[in-house]
């Protein structure tokens, strides 16, 4: 187990994107996608950060997917929301 | 110069045009000159948070009172109510001094939200983002949404109930 504190990527959720789907706190959490997380293979990627997708499902019963990079000391940045392929 | 590479920047965001000469700037200009600039413009601030390295800030061009008609249950009158209209918006979305985001929204409008919950309902218009994701830069389409959000969130995302006081009661 790691004890390293982690961030909530909802608590960074771009405010565009609240309007468009809702509270986040009201999402549900239906898992990472397939696959997620992967090692961020970007030059600027600090070493240890991993890129991560997990799907939701929004207010209004949409299912989303949000994009994001953590960090090894348990950050996270570029939280984006993307449509569910 | 970076003026007029903004302006051609908005116009192509109106018609949902991903340029990659858009994406170039946006990597290479500081995050506050960019603001500056769009502030000289859009000068109505209704939302501004910092969390961790972000910092989100939404403007506006112009605010003011729409009258609205809402439907009374079980009779046969409407009512109508004055409603805060922010008018050609930008939210803006930036990591480590560089914009990750930026949406044109034609415009959004808020009401006070019945009790107990209180907060407000937000209406948007249609727009687009301009977004930087993990995989790189993509455009999406906002749809036309109505939201409900409570005081208390939208206190913690730094949204700026001092001018809508002046039409709405706030909860």
């Amino acid at each position: 187990m790691s004890s390293v504190p982690q961030e909530d990527p909802l608590d960074y959720i771009d405010m565009d994107d609240v309007i468009q789907h809702g509270d986040p706190g009201k999402w549900a959490f239906r898992g990472p996608k397939p696959g997620s997380p992967v090692p961020a293979t970007s030059t600027s990627a600090s070493p240890g950060t991993m890129k991560h997708y997990d799907v939701y499902e929004d207010e209004f019963g949409d299912e989303i997917e949000v994009h994001y990079f953590r960090h090894s000391d348990g950050t996270v940045a570029d939280v984006k929301i993307k449509p569910r392929d | 110069m970076l003026a007029t590479r903004i302006t051609e920047l908005l116009r192509r965001l109106q018609r949902g045009i991903l340029d990659p000469a858009d994406t170039t700037m946006l990597e290479q200009t500081p995050a506050n000159h960019l603001v500056d600039e769009l502030r000289s413009v859009y000068r109505l601030t209704f939302q501004e948070r910092r969390v961790g390295r972000k910092w989100e800030i939404s403007l506006a061009r112009s605010f003011r009172a729409e009258l609205a008609v809402r439907p009374i249950p079980e009779a046969v009158f409407v009512s109508f109510l004055l409603v805060p209209a922010y008018l050609n918006c930008l939210m803006l979305n930036i990591e480590d001094d560089y914009l990750t985001g930026i949406s044109r929204l034609t415009r959004l409008t808020a009401w006070a939200a019945s009790e107990p919950e209180g907060g407000l309902v937000l209406k948007s218009g249609r727009g687009f983002k301009l977004d930087k994701t993990p995989d790189g830069w993509a455009i999406k389409p906002m749809r036309k949404r109505v939201v409900k959000l409570s005081g208390e969130f939208l206190r913690m995302r730094g949204w700026r109930f001092d001018h809508l006081k002046q039409i709405v009661p706030i909860p």
